[in-house]
């Protein structure tokens, strides 16, 4: 049973294929990478599954519960109530927020204050219990320490962290991550590893990633999808991948 | 002392003590204007800055919106003969339609072009009220009565200044409280990235739409008062002057900053008249506006944050306090 199940996408800009009819499907409960040399269209297939952009043809369709979900009709910020939520390659927080704050953010669409109890004050009551959701989300991180921190004062590897418990906040089935390891020294690096891996575990969430950093990808995912010039090349286990004459030729550029 | 805290308490404190300042202090009944003048500027600039600061949008036209609400409110006390706290608050309602209208050109402009059609928006409306007299009386000018709460006059001078202060009071504890609340949050995330504030599940179309409403209803809070002070206007006063002076305010004051608003409304009514006082500049012409500018340009080069957070820094260094929560007023440059 496949939790994304993406068909036929294409996508193009001007005269440009990014996207070529891609077929790939994400099982439930798994740690799927997307992978591919520079400009092979890795982030662009995130864009239209997260609705930034709008593929000209394909299908993309999740399956959270029982019910099937056709993302793409959706709007940009309806994603995530259908419990899919993604990163950013460049860390996309609010930086002169609290970190607590900035985690509040994810639950946006689950906070049901409506604007006048906001305006008198009633709504800081029915808050409190999203402060709490917010500090259990601290605590898987080890982030709790920080929590009235001002987000952009913390460390690069930091704010991916608070980043990816932004996304946490909403109880998603899916996380897309954009190069979560992108910056990340070795250390991080390894420690982001040990952290995908409990999400997914512990938290029951699927992760699908786009990254460059072929060690963590090797290490972490359990199946992998090559794209090249907006085309797959491959689809397989890490072994696989690995050993494919094709994904070696797109990367470093085989014989003719 | 932990009340003492919170900021609401401190609004209101800081209010009361004002209000008996003014009432106790031997004060000239020209100054009571000036000073009544500059609550009510301060009540546009904290609209103003919620749509600048908190939600980075720019309007050049807002002027418009503090111009009908004073028509509106002259209209309705002084045509429908309803009671002034009707015509004040339908000054707050109406203005909220037209920044619907402007909101909705924000959806797709941005940065100058927004600022540009915001201009433009904003001359139409003036436009407006020269052609609409049934509303404005045109060039003759509109009048309005006096303000009447619940069947007790207020007299011009202290006890107007003390009411447009509770207003004030009011309206910063509104804003203050919905800067703290889900829907501040929305506004600073879609301010900082509207990328990320969409993937986060914040409605962009809707918030913007919220944070031009929220502008408009204070600037025709600002223009009810105003009328009901000076008692009649008419459509020059509310052009493009008025619309720079508010964006001047804010950025003075400090941008995403509710003491800021006032702070720099105070100090672009006052300027004028106190230049007007010292006895060489008062004979150069229009000194006051050659002086607004000057200041606009010294606090841009040197304080670009704004005057507040000189005022923060101050404090900070005298009391040492490490409360870091709630000041999203913090300047990032340094953090960066």
């Amino acid at each position: 049973m496949s939790l994304l199940k993406v068909q036929n996408l294409s996508i193009s800009f001007g005269g440009l294929k990014a996207v070529d009819s891609l077929n790939f499907e994400v099982p439930q409960n798994s740690i799927y990478g997307l992978i591919g040399p520079n400009g092979a269209g890795k982030t662009t297939v995130f864009n239209c599954i997260s609705r930034f952009y709008t593929p000209d043809e394909g299908s993309v369709m999740f399956y959270p519960e029982e019910n099937e979900v056709d993302l793409l009709k959706l709007k940009v910020h309806e994603v995530v109530s259908k419990k899919m939520v993604r990163t950013f390659q460049n860390v996309e927080l609010v930086k002169m927020m609290t970190v607590m704050d900035n985690l509040l953010i994810g639950l946006h669409h689950e906070i049901k204050t409506n604007f006048f109890q906001e305006a008198l004050g009633l709504a800081k009551l029915k808050e409190k219990m999203y402060h709490d959701k917010a500090r259990e989300v601290l605590k898987f991180l080890g982030l709790e320490k920080i929590e009235n921190e001002i987000a952009g004062a913390q460390a690069y590897g930091v704010q991916k962290l608070i980043e990816l418990g932004r996304t946490l906040m909403s109880e998603p089935k899916l996380i897309i991550l954009d190069e979560p390891a992108a910056g990340m020294n070795h250390t991080e690096t390894e420690a982001l590893a040990v952290l995908i891996r409990r999400i997914r575990d512990e938290l029951g969430i699927s992760v699908l990633l786009v990254e460059h950093d072929m060690a963590l990808v090797m290490k972490i995912c359990e199946k992998l999808c090559v794209i090249s010039f907006g085309k797959k090349i491959a689809e397989g286990t890490p072994e696989e991948i690995q050993n494919n004459k094709e994904v070696q030729a797109a990367y470093l550029g085989g014989e003719e | 002392m932990k009340v003492l805290r919170d900021k609401r308490i401190q609004f209101i404190l800081t209010g009361i003590i004002f209000i008996l300042l003014v009432n106790v202090l031997p004060i000239k009944s020209s100054t009571y204007t000036i000073l009544t003048s500059c609550v009510i500027y301060s009540i546009a600039a904290l609209g103003f800055n919620v749509l600048l600061g908190y939600t980075g949008q720019i309007s050049l036209g807002h002027a418009a919106f503090i111009g009908l609400g004073a028509y509106v409110s002259a209209f309705v006390t002084q045509d429908l003969k309803l009671p002034f706290l009707v015509g004040l608050l339908a000054a707050g309602v109406v203005p909220i339609l037209l920044g619907l209208v402007l909101g909705l050109a924000a959806l797709r402009l941005e940065g100058h072009f927004l600022a540009i059609a915001s201009l433009g928006f904003g001359v139409a409306i003036q436009q407006t009220f020269k052609v609409l007299t049934g509303l404005t009386g045109g060039f003759t000018g509109k009048t309005a009565p006096s303000a009447v709460i619940f069947g007790a006059k207020l007299k011009g001078g202290p006890e107007y200044l003390a009411f447009a202060v509770i207003v004030l009071v009011i309206l910063c504890i509104f804003v203050y409280n919905i800067y703290n609340s889900k829907t501040g949050r929305a506004f600073i995330a879609m301010r900082d990235s509207v990328h990320a504030a969409q993937a986060m599940g914040i409605d962009v179309v809707k918030y913007k739409l919220i944070a031009f409403s929220i502008s408009a209803f204070y600037s025709g809070i600002a223009g009810s008062i105003y009328i009901h002070l000076v008692k009649y206007t008419q459509p020059d006063v509310w052009g493009i002057v008025l619309s720079i002076n508010l964006l001047g305010m804010v950025v003075i004051g400090g941008l995403a900053s509710i003491g800021g608003s006032i702070i720099g409304a105070s100090f672009i009514t006052l300027v004028p008249d106190i230049v007007l006082e010292i006895p060489v500049l008062k004979d150069i012409p229009s000194s006051g506006t050659i002086f607004t500018g000057l200041a606009i340009i010294l606090v841009i080069r040197f304080i670009p944050e704004g005057v507040i957070h000189v005022i923060g820094r101050v404090k900070g260094k005298i009391f040492k306090s490490g409360g870091k929560k709630n000041e999203l007023t913090e300047s990032t440059e340094s953090v960066n």
